[in-house]
């Protein structure tokens, strides 16, 4: 009996000794190519940023255990994830994009952050203003903003443009019709895009066209849900009539389009077939680092103005689309909330954010880095930003039902398989159910 | 007494049988249950739930993509059927000819696409299709008929056939199997006699082996239209249900409400759906092939 009791005493002791000790594991899923050496992709600088700001954290607390599981691929990460949100296997940390929120907040998916962010001024003193806008439901924080990505960016190959007569990309979307047969006459492609995905042609193109035509205000009544603004409205239609118009414009596109995924899609502006490609900031420092032929030649724009609309004219979309968020798995002990928000902390941290910046990443937040490691196309795209601004990105704000039908519907907007009018309308149907 | 001995008592019977029925039950019948419960309800996969009675029903009923993705499984079946079955029937009534030589290596090369991934079967044709540099444009353009050179996977009208050339390429071998094993248990005899009465191998085939294997090729039917209505990831990794809809399959649309819309309960709904609709079909296609109108097939069945 008294050797029991010895046996439970112990015992006692060794399972006192295990928090003082804090050897926790806490599970992280996120998008990232940093855990698959393998991949030929190189690492994103934002990637970069957070492996140098795990490594400090790991030294920093030793005996836990971070177990990360990454996914270079979107759709691939957002079934995943929701897969695991159903059936209540969240990890403590995970990666959150803007049109999720209300699906995660609505169904206690996802911590309130608000709280410990005003528990850590310095921590939330770093992010710009408007950072957590996409990413709050009714006053309440539940993301952490990482890259403030522009997704409309016109990269294009200023040689290829000057052959064909042009000094600079055109300012005019009139003369993208024009500029678009010149190239086909020397067999050329003005652009070229990859969509078997189905969002690069919502998220790269139409939100800027879109808020062109409708303005922003409009954009902000549809996220809001105020009723006033609706997808049939003649401004929206007509942003679905320019992007289809210059789609069919022979020249303009690959005709491929929806056949070819996003890699696919780059190749034929990489090697000088296509005068540009509008894609997302996110392609900078994959450009930097694979440099191709034309690289002293590569110069970025953005999408010409096009008259009458309510819109203005030098803005791009952009904003911070993704976030870290905590589960409510990570509420299991006050001890585990700790870490796990000691990780969100120091993947959306100062070091984090330093690494990105220096790397050529535009991040949500602003620190101290080293100007001198900035590539020549981050600085040429900084420069070109100085005097626009950003306006929303649609599926960074939208909920993902209303993305979902407009991303499908765009795919056979380009090959003239639908109307604008009929998109329209059934973007706005699914609007309104989900309201 | 002596039955007792080989014949066990039917609680023990039970009692070895109850671990597999019990599985089942809660691998096929219990999902099957609560997606029935599921489809009542509004619901994101969270814990809020609504009670909306047949509403998720009623919407299923007016939601053109999913009888549009009901038409593409049947267009894909009906195409399947006459090319993975009627191919599979040719080529096996050649292999059963005298005078084909290395039966065995054309058994397996012909059945070996059956045995790939098809998300690899996918991936390799959406190789062969492409527009710039696949193989079947390099080929028309390589003979001059440049004209022909095609964006297959981007063309609305006809992606639903392009899409089944490899479904129909992959399954051929796996029917022709299956055929080949009807055939064997025809009594060789039948053949000589045939063969001394002076008919030739396309009158064996329609008049011999056909009438014979039917209770075969009956299986090779049900095996098809139930294959063919659950048919996911070829298209998936082809066109992921592209340009815009006009590939989608039923499993696409209810796993693309699932998991990219969230809306749970529509999906549960909708899979009830496609049960329905598939169970449906196949009674039909058994009900043709007995024919019990017909007296005489009556009895051969």
């Amino acid at each position: 009996m008294k050797k029991l009791a010895t046996l439970l005493a112990l015992l006692l002791i060794m399972s006192l000794a295990v928090p003082v000790l804090a050897e926790d594991t806490v599970t992280v899923m996120h998008l990232t190519n940093l855990q698959n050496p393998a991949s030929d992709a190189p690492m994103s600088a934002q990637n970069m940023g957070e492996l140098a700001a795990l490594q400090e954290f790991l030294a920093a607390n030793p005996g836990v255990t971070v177990k990360e599981e990454g996914y270079s691929d979107q759709s691939t990460y957002q079934q995943k994830i929701y897969t695991m949100a159903a059936g209540g296997d969240l990890p403590d940390v995970f990666y959150l994009k803007g049109s999720w929120v209300s699906e995660f907040v609505n169904n206690g998916w996802a911590v309130d952050l608000t709280s410990l962010l005003e528990e850590n001024p310095e921590w939330k003193a770093i992010f710009n203003p408007g950072a957590f806008d996409n990413f709050t439901r009714d006053g309440a924080i539940y993301g952490v903003p990482t890259q403030s990505m522009v997704t409309s960016v016109v990269f294009y190959n200023a040689a290829l443009f000057r052959e064909m007569g042009y000094d600079s990309f055109p300012t005019d979307w009139e003369e993208l019709y024009e500029a678009a047969a010149k190239f086909k006459e020397n067999g050329y492609l003005l652009f070229t895009m990859g969509n078997k995905a189905n969002w690069p042609a919502e998220s790269c193109w139409l939100s800027t066209i879109g808020d062109r035509l409708t303005g922003t205000d409009w954009t902000n009544s549809i996220i809001s849900k105020d009723g006033t603004a609706k997808f049939t409205d003649p401004e929206f239609v007509s942003a679905l009539e320019y992007f289809q118009q210059l789609a069919l414009t022979p020249g303009a596109f690959n005709i491929d389009i929806n056949s070819l995924d996003e890699s696919q899609g780059r190749e034929a502006f990489l090697n000088g077939k296509a005068g540009a490609i509008v894609d997302g900031s996110w392609m900078i420092s994959t450009l930097e680092q694979t440099r191709p032929e034309f690289f002293d030649d590569l110069e970025v724009a953005i999408l010409p103005a096009i008259e009458g609309g309510k819109g203005a004219p030098n803005t791009a979309s952009g904003g911070p689309a993704w976030s870290y968020a905590l589960s409510s798995k990570a509420l299991s002990s006050p001890e585990h909330f700790a870490l796990a928000a000691g990780v969100l902390q120091a993947f959306t941290g100062e070091t984090s954010n330093r690494v990105a910046l220096e790397n050529g990443e535009i991040m949500s937040a602003t620190v101290e880095f080293d100007k001198s490691k900035t590539g020549p196309i981050l600085a040429k795209f900084l420069e070109m930003m100085k005097d626009k601004s950003t306006v929303p990105i649609y599926d960074a704000a939208m909920d993902s039902v209303v993305i979902e039908t407009m991303n499908v519907g765009l795919q056979e907007l380009l090959i003239n398989a639908k109307t604008p009018q009929a998109l329209a309308e059934e973007i706005q149907f699914q609007y309104e159910m989900g309201n | 007494m002596q039955k007792d001995v080989i014949q066990p008592k039917s609680w023990v019977l039970g009692a070895c049988i109850l671990p597999g029925i019990a599985w089942y039950v809660y691998v096929v019948i219990l999902p099957m249950i609560t997606a029935m419960r599921n489809s009542l309800y509004n619901w994101s996969g969270g814990p809020k739930m609504t009670y909306i009675g047949f509403k998720n029903y009623q919407f299923l009923m007016r939601d053109s993509i999913f009888w549009q993705a009901f038409r593409n499984n049947l267009t894909i079946t009906l195409l399947s059927l006459i090319g993975q079955i009627g191919f599979a029937f040719i080529l096996s009534s050649l292999l059963a000819m005298r005078f084909v030589r290395l039966k065995r290596l054309h058994r397996t090369v012909a059945y070996f696409p059956s045995t790939v991934s098809a998300v690899v079967v996918g991936y390799v044709w959406s190789v062969i299709f492409n527009y710039d540099s696949g193989l079947l444009n390099s080929l028309l353009r390589a003979v001059g008929l440049e004209s022909w050179a095609s964006p297959w996977l981007d063309i609305p009208s006809s992606i639903m056939y392009v899409v089944s050339i490899p479904i129909i390429w992959q399954y051929i071998g796996y029917y022709m199997i299956i055929i080949l094993a009807g055939i064997s248990s025809i009594d060789q005899e039948v053949y000589d006699m045939a063969e001394i009465d002076g008919a030739n191998g396309v009158q064996r085939a329609l008049k011999i082996t056909l009438p014979l294997i039917k209770g075969t090729l009956g299986v090779c039917v049900m095996l098809c239209i139930s294959g063919n209505m659950r048919i996911f990831d070829h298209i998936y990794s082809l066109t992921g249900g592209g340009p815009g809809n006009s590939s989608i399959v039923m499993a696409m649309h209810a796993y693309k409400t699932t998991f990219i819309k969230s809306q749970f309960g529509y999906a549960s709904a909708m899979s009830f759906g496609i049960m329905v609709l598939s169970l449906s079909l196949i009674m039909f296609s058994r009900v043709l092939i007995q024919q019990p109108w017909r007296k005489e097939a009556a009895i051969d069945a």
